[in-house]
């Protein structure tokens, strides 16, 4: 009797929740009216497709970045162990956890610094500007990224780069002929998650790289920008391709068979 | 040849304390001890996988200590043997070839030879993740010999095969260990397998190599307690060296009394010492027949008060002055008509006892 108590319990706090998110999901169509079709507005429809277009290819940039930095870190975190490990843990994954919008303004006064504005003036603009997009959703990421690909590591027995270095093989080799292919499949969830996770960054974005139409809005900046102005319709239109993505990001992780 | 002097490696938890063996190019070593007792540890140092804190390697007379693990030539077989999962079978006989920057062309003929004799050939273009046991076992063992390694360390190599092919498998790895001339350290927790296998043995209890030598030596005389205790004698006691005679001593425990062979005549009356009786070396005495002169000096008088059957054997539990436990093949227990409660006559076999440290 208690054993089913006890799983009538678990599937009601199931069902409760799948429940209340597809509510939330579906009381976006209710915003959504077919005869006012914002499609119609031109400035409306390049708006929407350029907050499309920019928030895929900043975050493809950033958790292609995210990826490549990560690897090496993961892979030191993963395979040794060194002094003051747990400090560099914690700082390395604090942007994981931290209000964006605090991140963003961390970045903001550091490109106040004599180093930021250095940076600014000699290599790259990154406040108000693009590159600052995909620097804020490169650090929201990499966190992730760190984590995820640390995880993937530690599940791959190091006794496969033993071998291969009793047979010869230099440390560079084990880890491009071994625990990279061993790796492959937590490679591609580790990238789906920080594209994930970049797509729908904003606090850190918005603080960082601002929020100009046509040049630094981001689907959520976009989302935001349309809710502040009180043009609802567009809101739920942009909401409605975010979630859409957002499903299709999770179809592909589904697939991943790890 | 291959010798390890005083190699001592600590972690938070375990420590390796002063290892020393030598492995001459014929031996078939076996390092033989209890899980958790750090074989494996052992042999990760020594291929260098981990770093050692005090101690030398030397193989061929060269100093390998602080080598590089890619640069001491020893092949390692590991317990799961490792094969590399996103690899063939015949690119993971390959890797070190490849790793090594030898053009196949060169070693073709050592390789299409290392197959036959290993019957690799029609498993060559297989995924290791569809072999047996047995054959993953074989690739991996191709796997580190291709490289022509100047010592083979094979970790607890038939873990993971089934019993019955074991044994035959036993055979099979002597003889191809052979074939390649190599000085191999071969890890067990085996005792079937160290004393079908090895010439020379080593205890490692602990982290410590508590005894080391021939296996006739290690097998028959445990240096202590502990080393009996592991080698499966049962029947230990502890006494006194009452009377000495020839070269026989008679020592004395809390109930028992009894006469050993003194070899060299090693000790003395009034020494303390361990002593352990081995099961299969005690003897039931049939009725009406002579009694074997090695049996004679000591004979007890006891009722069976237990019988364990295993696979083929029968371990009984014999009630005398002290408890016995002796075993024997099961056709015995029908032959002597045996039953719990049975009164019967047990005689010790004279070069069964074996005396050691206290």
């Amino acid at each position: 009797m208690k054993n089913k108590i006890f799983l009538v319990a678990c599937w009601l706090i199931l069902f409760f929740f799948v429940f209340f998110f597809l509510s939330i999901i579906l009381s976006i169509f209710r915003f959504i009216n077919p005869e006012k079709n914002l499609f119609n507005n031109e400035y409306l429809k390049k708006e929407i497709y350029f907050a499309i277009k920019i928030s895929l290819i900043t975050s493809f940039i950033s958790s292609i970045f995210s990826l490549i930095f990560s690897l090496p870190i993961a892979y030191l975190l993963s395979r040794y162990t060194f002094p003051l490990k747990n400090l560099i843990e914690i700082i390395l994954f604090f942007p994981m956890i931290i209000s964006p919008v605090a991140l963003g303004t961390m970045f903001l006064i550091f490109f106040k610094t004599p180093i930021g504005i250095f940076i600014e003036n000699t290599f790259i603009r990154f406040v108000f500007e693009v590159p600052g997009l995909i620097l804020a959703q490169l650090i929201v990421a990499f966190g992730v990224s760190v984590n995820l690909l640390k995880v993937t590591f530690d599940s791959i027995n190091i006794e496969y780069e033993e071998i291969a270095r009793s047979l010869g093989a230099k440390k560079i080799n084990t880890f491009i002929y071994i625990l990279l292919p061993l790796a492959k499949k937590g490679l591609l969830y580790t990238f789906l998650l920080a594209f994930a996770r970049a797509f729908s960054e904003f606090g850190a974005s918005v603080t960082l790289a601002g929020a100009t139409p046509f040049k630094t809005e981001t689907l959520p900046i976009a989302i935001y920008l349309s809710l502040s102005s009180g043009n609802i319709y567009l809101m739920a239109i942009l909401t409605l391709i975010s979630i859409s993505i957002s499903f299709f990001i999770l179809f592909l992780l589904k697939q991943i068979k790890l | 040849m291959i010798r390890v002097s005083e190699l001592n490696f600590n972690t938070d938890k375990f420590e390796l304390k002063n290892i020393s063996i030598e492995i001459l190019d014929d031996d078939y070593f076996v390092l033989l001890g209890p899980s958790g007792s750090g074989k494996t540890t052992l042999a990760k140092c020594i291929c260098g996988f981990y770093k050692i804190k005090k101690g030398k390697i030397i193989i061929d007379e060269k100093d390998i200590t602080n080598k590089l693990v890619e640069d001491r030539m020893i092949g390692y077989v590991p317990q799961n043997y490792a094969l590399f999962p996103n690899m063939k079978v015949q690119e993971n006989i390959l890797f070190g070839i490849k790793m090594r920057k030898i053009k196949f062309q060169e070693i073709k003929n050592k390789f299409e030879e290392l197959i036959k004799i290993l019957k690799l050939e029609n498993l060559l273009f297989r995924s290791v993740e569809n072999l047996s046991g047995g054959e993953k076992q074989r690739v991996a063992l191709a796997r580190a010999l291709i490289i022509e390694p100047k010592f083979i360390i094979l970790d607890e190599p038939f873990s993971a095969i089934d019993i019955g092919l074991k044994k035959s498998l036993w055979f099979e790895i002597k003889e191809i260990i052979k074939i390649f001339k190599i000085p191999v350290m071969h890890i067990t927790h085996n005792l079937d397998e160290a004393a079908l296998l090895g010439n020379k043995i080593a205890i490692l209890i602990n982290g410590e190599i508590i005894q080391y030598g021939n296996q006739n030596d290690v097998f028959n005389k445990p240096k202590n307690e502990n080393v009996a205790k592991y080698l499966g004698y049962k029947n230990i006691f502890a006494g006194k060296v009452i009377d000495t005679l020839e070269d026989k001593i008679i020592i004395q425990s809390e109930k028992l009394r009894i006469i050993a062979n003194n070899e060299g005549n090693k000790y003395h009356k009034g020494d303390e010492v361990k002593f352990s009786i081995r099961a299969q070396d005690i003897k039931i005495i049939k009725e009406n027949f002579p009694i074997r002169e090695e049996l004679k000096d000591n004979l007890y008088d006891g009722e069976i008060i237990s019988a364990y059957f295993l696979f083929d054997t029968c371990i009984l539990l014999v009630r005398s002055v002290v408890d016995f436990e002796l075993i024997f093949p099961i056709y015995i227990y029908h032959r002597h008509s045996l039953f719990i409660g049975k009164k019967i006559k047990i005689g010790i076999w004279l070069k069964g006892i074996s005396i050691f440290e206290k």
